[in-house]
């Protein structure tokens, strides 16, 4: 029997004090009511899923919304659910996304009790106007504060995420931003640059011309500007947008470019398993009807072939800063790898993927414009 | 009391919104054809473009039952018209099936340039015009002084006039009873042969090609053998029928009668818009008149988009042309679109509306070149070329004289718009021939103008400066002599052909500077610069640069969204995949429509 590989298991909480601006993840306003039988509802699910295929647990995230809405208690009993069903690998990363200014230095304490390790803090940037435009609840005094309480609580493995190219904000912000995240000595850093998504209030600003944006090559130098100063505090880039200290790279994030399989429990969370992507309803009322009937909460995303599964493992592999192992590649896609190998020395010719011959990875130009080079292999 | 007697032919003639379909529609729901309920939007303008612009395209005949206030029930033939400067050919066919025409002028607006166009069309064929000042309930209407108007500029009677509000529903009635009293009845002899006039002609899949006809003498039943006159061909009807307004066949057609018959016709050229139809055994002596024929004044290459069928084009255009008979098409290739057509139109509007009944009736992605006009070119050695297309313009030392169409243009507006009218004529190299005031406020201006300022965009631009106030009309005047050239378009040191247009030497820096800012705006970039120059012969005139794309990545891509982000790269892959290879250049389509349409002042 083949050796079963590690599961990641993703967990959404959908709520906020209040929404972004920019954000367009699935999330509603906090409700104590609603979120009471929400949380029935996620713990049945995860007691009726179907664990048979998963061997051992690599990783946990619970993000959201803001999942550190939610008391400690209930994160404990969420995660209990999980070790009730599948064993935990020794040092599974279990990771809670935090919001500053939501939980104190208590409740910390109290989520490294319940067996949260890792924190991943949104912090976004450290201008207190520019997070007020982008609809944020906190202020930099807010992140720094609940920075400490991260160390002071014990964690020694957190995130603080940054969003770069966001209105009002040049390189001189940019740079504040990163020193001071930097300061806070965190293991990872995220630095995502802004996506104007449909449907986000942002997304009207933007079409009536009121949101301030880079040009492409300011985006880049900030980009670029923003990669040089966590390289040079011993971050290193090991994706398009993360940085961490050696051996701090987020194994959740990995599993998913690596392509690994993941349960995901909760309102619109997406699962993938054998080369077939599923995905959980968006409606409290749909997600709530199947979980009491004890259905499968779950719908069919799409089922991929060799050829999908070959294309999407370069999609999401070629995000990683090391790229994908040709060795591997051969190992698991066989004669099938012959037929991007044109299409390999044609990118190296443009000097967008390295020129090496074990393994497929971006150049740093490559990584600028990697949608121009995921493309070809679709 | 004759049969005849009880029959009217009429057509509307109306500008643009003054309101002729929506009176049409209410002249159908009066004579009690339809129901209310049955009754659409608008039905005569069946097309959805026609809808869609307001605006009719094809011909459309419906028969109304009336009963007048003298207690007799009239037949009332409605054929319709265009409205559009370009459609003064299809006019002309649906009024030489007509006695009459309502002439609908919109009470707050007044009389248009193209209406007075049509008109006096109407008027050279003797037929007689029956004003309706239309939309009465509008506050801003004045039709006391519209009727003073249509006095002082048609020299109509209008004191009869009826006043309406097709839109209100208003004295519809009115209009009925002026059509009775004062269109006259048709006059032909059912004992004589047959002589009908084809006014329209479209296929159908189970009855072939079918023609509207209007039945000047005699008549024609199921089983007749028939004559078609200019080709000599003989067919036997298999129905014969009127609109009502769908096709219902009935036993005979008779003199003064307007319908459809169908006689098995397979080719589209047996059935000629304009040939007189009569009976094989007895043919009449003379044809019937018909029509000038429809000359195309406006060119372009349409070629199929990436993906698209050649042959699925070509039998397109095939089936428009059988009731468009403006319409004219020869195959051409071109190095950056391949293999295409060579297509002629009456104008620029015509030229959109096919272009859009090709994508929307036949479902087609086409690339449509930069419109030309028709240029005489003398060469050194005395050879008269006529060139149309800019890719057979000839070297500059072979020619001895080039000459351009030129066309009057009427020009009807509001005296505040005068100045800017002016401005924008200046522009398009228009030489002002006169001005008459119409009334206090309103002017018709008289310019000649080289047809080839008038096809790029001049109706657009003019609506534009004058709030859609003013209109146009225009017409050949002739040739004359002009400094040409031809100016080509370089992407990447490439020269596309697709992208050459001759124009006057005088224009052609600014046109090339407007092309190139197009084009670099419509491009998207590349991995590379990409260079933009505009040349003529090997002279730079013009240089954009597109520069290289620097950012092109999806900043997140966690879990939950895999799926949609590779949805969206499948999508950006399908939109490169549709674009033209010009050399490593991918071109979007719409590159090409850049180059068709600018308003010089307008940023």
């Amino acid at each position: 029997m083949m050796k079963k590989q590690g599961t990641a298991i993703y967990v959404h909480i959908p709520f906020c004090v209040r929404k972004c601006r920019y954000c367009d993840f699935l999330s509603v306003p906090w409700d104590s009511a609603k979120a009471e039988a929400y949380t029935k509802d996620l713990l049945k699910e995860i007691r009726q899923a179907d664990w048979s295929r998963v061997d051992v647990v690599e990783s946990i995230f619970i993000g959201g919304g803001t999942p550190s809405l939610m008391p400690a208690s209930v994160i404990g009993e969420i995660l209990e659910a999980i070790r009730i069903n599948a064993s935990l690998s020794r040092g599974c990363e279990i990771t809670m996304e935090a919001n500053p200014g939501t939980l104190d230095l208590e409740q910390l304490k109290a989520l490294r009790r319940v067996g949260i390790n890792r924190i991943s803090l949104g912090a976004q940037c450290f201008q207190p106007e520019i997070l007020k435009r982008l609809g944020r609840i906190h202020d930099d005094i807010a992140i720094e504060k609940t920075a400490r309480d991260v160390v002071a609580a014990g964690f020694r493995n957190w995130n603080i995420d940054l969003m770069f190219d966001l209105p009002g904000q040049g390189m001189a912000e940019v740079e504040e931003s990163i020193r001071r995240a930097i300061a806070l000595e965190p293991t990872h850093l995220s630095f995502y640059s802004l996506i104007v998504e449909p449907g986000t209030p942002f997304y009207e600003e933007w079409e009536e011309g009121r949101l301030p944006m880079a040009t492409e090559e300011g985006n880049r130098a900030l980009y670029h500007h923003g990669r040089r100063l966590m390289e040079a505090a011993g971050y290193h880039q090991y994706e398009i947008s993360n940085f961490a200290k050696p051996g701090m790279a987020c194994r959740q994030n990995l599993a998913y470019w690596c392509r690994r399989p993941y349960l995901g429990f909760g309102l619109g969370a997406a699962s993938m398993e054998a080369d077939s992507r599923y995905v959980n309803p968006r409606d409290f009322q749909i997600y709530h009807e199947r979980i009491s009937r004890g259905m499968t909460v779950r719908e069919l995303e799409e089922t991929m072939g060799k050829r999908e599964a070959l294309s999407e493992t370069m999609i999401l592999g070629l995000r990683l800063s090391h790229g994908i192992s040709m060795a591997a590649l051969i190992r698991k896609f066989g004669v099938e790898v012959d037929r991007i190998r044109p299409l390999i020395a044609e990118q190296q010719r443009l000097g967008l993927l390295i020129p090496s011959e074990k393994r497929i990875a971006l150049t740093e130009a490559g990584m600028d414009l990697a949608n121009q080079v995921m493309m070809i292999f679709l | 009391m004759n049969r005849q007697q009880h029959i009217r032919n009429f057509s509307i003639i109306a500008h643009i919104d003054h309101g002729k379909s929506t009176l049409a529609d209410r002249l159908i729901e009066e004579t009690g054809l339809l129901t209310q309920r049955e009754m659409q939007d608008q039905i005569l303008d069946s097309m959805d473009l026609e809808r869609e612009r307001g605006i009719t395209i094809k011909l459309n005949a419906t028969r109304l039952v009336y009963k007048a206030d003298d207690g007799e029930e009239y037949v009332l033939n409605l054929i319709d018209t265009p409205g559009h400067v370009d459609f003064h050919y299809e006019v002309s066919r649906s009024l030489a099936a007509c006695e009459g025409a309502l002439l609908v002028v919109d009470a707050a607006q007044g009389i248009e340039a193209q209406t007075l166009a049509n008109v006096y069309l109407a008027l050279e064929q003797d037929l007689e015009i029956v004003p309706v000042i239309n939309k009465i309930d509008l506050p801003s209407a004045r039709p006391e002084e519209i009727k003073q108007e249509i006095e002082d500029v048609i020299g109509l009677d209008c004191s009869e006039a009826p006043l309406v509000s097709a839109k209100a529903g208003l004295n519809i009635r009115d209009v009925l009873e002026s059509l009775v009293k004062n269109v006259p009845a048709p006059a032909g002899d059912e004992d004589a042969s047959l002589k009908a006039l084809i006014f329209d002609s479209y296929y159908d899949s189970y009855k072939g090609v079918v023609v509207d006809i209007r039945v000047m003498d005699g008549a024609v039943k199921r089983g007749d053998k028939i004559l078609m006159m200019s080709n000599n061909t003989e067919l036997e009807v298999t129905e014969v029928g009127v609109f009502t307004p769908n096709m219902t066949p009935i036993s005979e057609l008779k003199a003064g009668d307007v319908g459809y018959l169908a006689a098995s016709i397979k080719e589209v050229r047996l059935a000629r818009v304009g040939d007189t139809i009569t009976e094989a055994a007895r043919p009449t002596a003379k044809a019937l008149v018909g029509y000038k024929k429809a000359t195309s004044m406006v060119f372009c290459g349409i070629y199929p988009a990436e993906g698209e069928d050649y042959n699925n084009v070509r039998d397109a255009l095939e089936k428009l042309q059988v009731n468009d008979a403006a319409l004219s098409f020869e195959p051409e290739t071109s190095v950056a679109l391949g293999f295409g057509f060579r297509c002629g139109f009456l104008g620029l509007l015509h030229l959109e509306i096919i272009q859009e009944r090709l994508e929307r009736e036949f479902d087609l992605s086409l690339v449509t070149t930069a419109p030309s006009v028709i240029y005489r070119i003398t060469t050194t050695s005395g050879e008269l070329l006529e060139i149309q297309n800019p890719t057979n313009f000839p070297e500059i030392t072979l020619i001895e004289t080039m000459e351009e169409p030129i066309v009057e243009v009427n020009i009807m507006s509001p005296t505040d718009y005068v100045g800017p009218i002016m401005d924008l004529c200046q522009t398009r190299r228009a030489v002002f021939k006169d001005m008459e005031y119409l009334e206090e406020t309103r002017v018709m201006i008289h310019y000649d103008m080289p047809l080839n300022e008038v096809i790029y965009d001049f109706f657009d631009a003019l609506k534009s400066r004058t709030k859609g106030y003013a209109s146009m009309d225009y017409e050949m005047k002739g040739y004359q002599v002009s400094k040409l050239v031809r100016l080509d378009m370089l992407i990447n040191g490439e020269l596309v052909d697709a992208f050459s247009i001759i124009v006057h030497e005088e224009t052609a820096y600014q046109r090339a500077r407007q092309i190139a800012e197009r084009l670099k705006d419509v491009i998207p970039r590349h991995q590379f610069t990409v260079p933009i120059q505009a040349t003529i012969g090997s002279k730079v005139i013009a240089r954009e640069t597109i520069r290289a794309l620097r950012k092109d990545v999806l900043a997140k891509c966690y879990g939950g969204d895999i799926t949609r982000k590779k949805k969206l790269l499948s999508k950006q892959k399908e939109g490169k995949k549709r674009m033209r290879q010009v050399g490593s250049v991918s071109v979007p389509q719409e590159a090409f429509l850049a180059v068709l349409k600018f308003d010089s002042t307008k940023k």
